[in-house]
């Protein structure tokens, strides 16, 4: 179906077309939080060792029933959420934050974010000249490495004319990254006896799905998923400024194209919108709006929202996707993340005030 | 013209615009039965 026929589409027609799929995320979400609680109270010293949370059970159970059983079509049209709820979970997170709690995280970290960011792009760019690789593939890649995976790729697709396919490679790509130190971080932190500020720090900057980012962090503790919530809501913040930096990289500073561009419209176009809402409940818990109860609830909402978030994530994971994307840009991708991972450890173990 | 709005901004955009209000909304409901 095409977009268009997609957009002319009623409402009321994607909802109901949406709710088979959702029923399956709701059930996979619930499963998850079952065994945790389970894990918890039978195998606790398991689940602690392996950093297992309820989020990472999610994806699993997702990706097994997707890569095993499969998913009839049917279901599809309700499985493609899995950012709605990511982002409903991170603006819910605003109360668990103060202003105080920003202020600890500091300026000091935020140039530092700023700097791995910009940094990635750069040695992105540098080393893509080694793989047979395009200027548009290399841009998304160098959007999603860098900042928040799958958004920083979808937002900067179209202003370097990436293909479909190029942008769902990037995104690919930068899953299986994600994926793969959501299993190793969290065993190596404890490993290396990372604190939970230093883990979440570390994540925040290294993994760069949002998604993974929070489930990596909350699979360590309960305040290295805050911290790392923080991370990652700093790269959000950035996103419109890299992009713009990553389209005059691809097109070129000089060229006529990259110098008609309004930066400003180009940056407010580009604006994060759900990070104000998230500054707003930060704001009003600052205020001492909330209650210990209320906070405590909005907590619970914001683990379902995101345990519908990574189970929906899990159901749209395949493994065949992932081979089909080919290796150099895996390769290059997995080169400059590994690269900003050591430099975020170091960083955060020996540079960062944390 | 590459730094025009594309159609992915505005999906984006509208996309934020809906979790804003689920987030604030389920503060909410936090807010009320709590």
């Amino acid at each position: 179906m095409s977009q268009a026929q997609v957009a002319k589409q009623g409402l009321g027609e994607q909802i109901v077309k949406a709710i088979p799929g959702l029923m399956l995320v709701v059930a996979v979400a619930y499963a998850a939080l079952y065994l945790d609680g389970y894990m918890k109270e039978h195998f606790k010293a398991i689940k602690d060792a392996l950093s297992i949370n309820d989020v990472i059970i999610a994806i699993v159970l997702g990706m097994i029933i997707r890569n095993t059983v499969g998913i009839p079509s049917v279901l599809e049209p309700g499985l493609k959420y899995s950012t709605t709820f990511t982002k409903t979970g991170i603006v819910v997170m605003g109360t668990k934050y103060t202003w105080a709690s920003l202020v600890k995280v500091g300026t000091v970290s935020m140039i530092f974010i700023a700097i791995m960011l910009f940094a990635t792009v750069w040695v992105m760019f540098r080393l893509r000249n080694k793989f047979t690789l395009t200027d548009t593939l290399g841009g998304c890649l160098a959007a999603g490495y860098s900042i928040c995976g799958v958004s920083a790729t979808v937002a900067t697709g179209p202003a370097i004319r990436a293909k479909g396919q190029e942008m769902t490679y990037a995104i690919a790509s930068i899953l299986v990254f994600g994926l793969t130190m959501l299993f190793i971080l969290p065993p190596l932190g404890k490993a290396i006896g990372l604190t939970d500020a230093q883990f979440g720090a570390w994540a925040g900057v290294s993994i760069v799905n949002s998604a993974q980012v929070l489930a990596a962090g909350f699979a360590y503790g309960e305040d290295a998923g805050l911290m790392a919530g923080i991370y990652n809501m700093g790269r959000v913040l950035l996103l419109p400024f890299v992009v713009l930096y990553i389209v005059m990289k691809v097109l070129g500073s000089e060229s006529k194209e990259a110098q008609d561009i309004n930066k400003t419209q180009f940056i407010l176009d580009k604006f994060p919108v759900f990070v104000l809402a998230f500054i707003l409940l930060m704001a009003l818990n600052t205020a001492g709006v909330f209650t210990e109860a209320e906070l405590k609830l909005s907590g619970t909402f914001m683990n379902y929202a995101f345990a519908l978030g990574f189970a929906s994530i899990g159901l749209t994971t395949k493994f065949s996707d992932m081979k089909a994307a080919g290796k150099d840009g895996i390769i290059l991708g997995f080169i400059v993340a590994l690269l900003k991972t050591i430099v975020a450890l170091a960083a955060v173990m020996w540079i960062l005030p944390l | 013209m590459a730094a025009a709005k594309s159609d992915e901004d505005r999906k984006v955009r509208r996309q934020d615009y809906m979790v804003c209000v689920l987030g604030i909304a389920l503060v909410l409901l936090a807010k009320i039965i709590a």
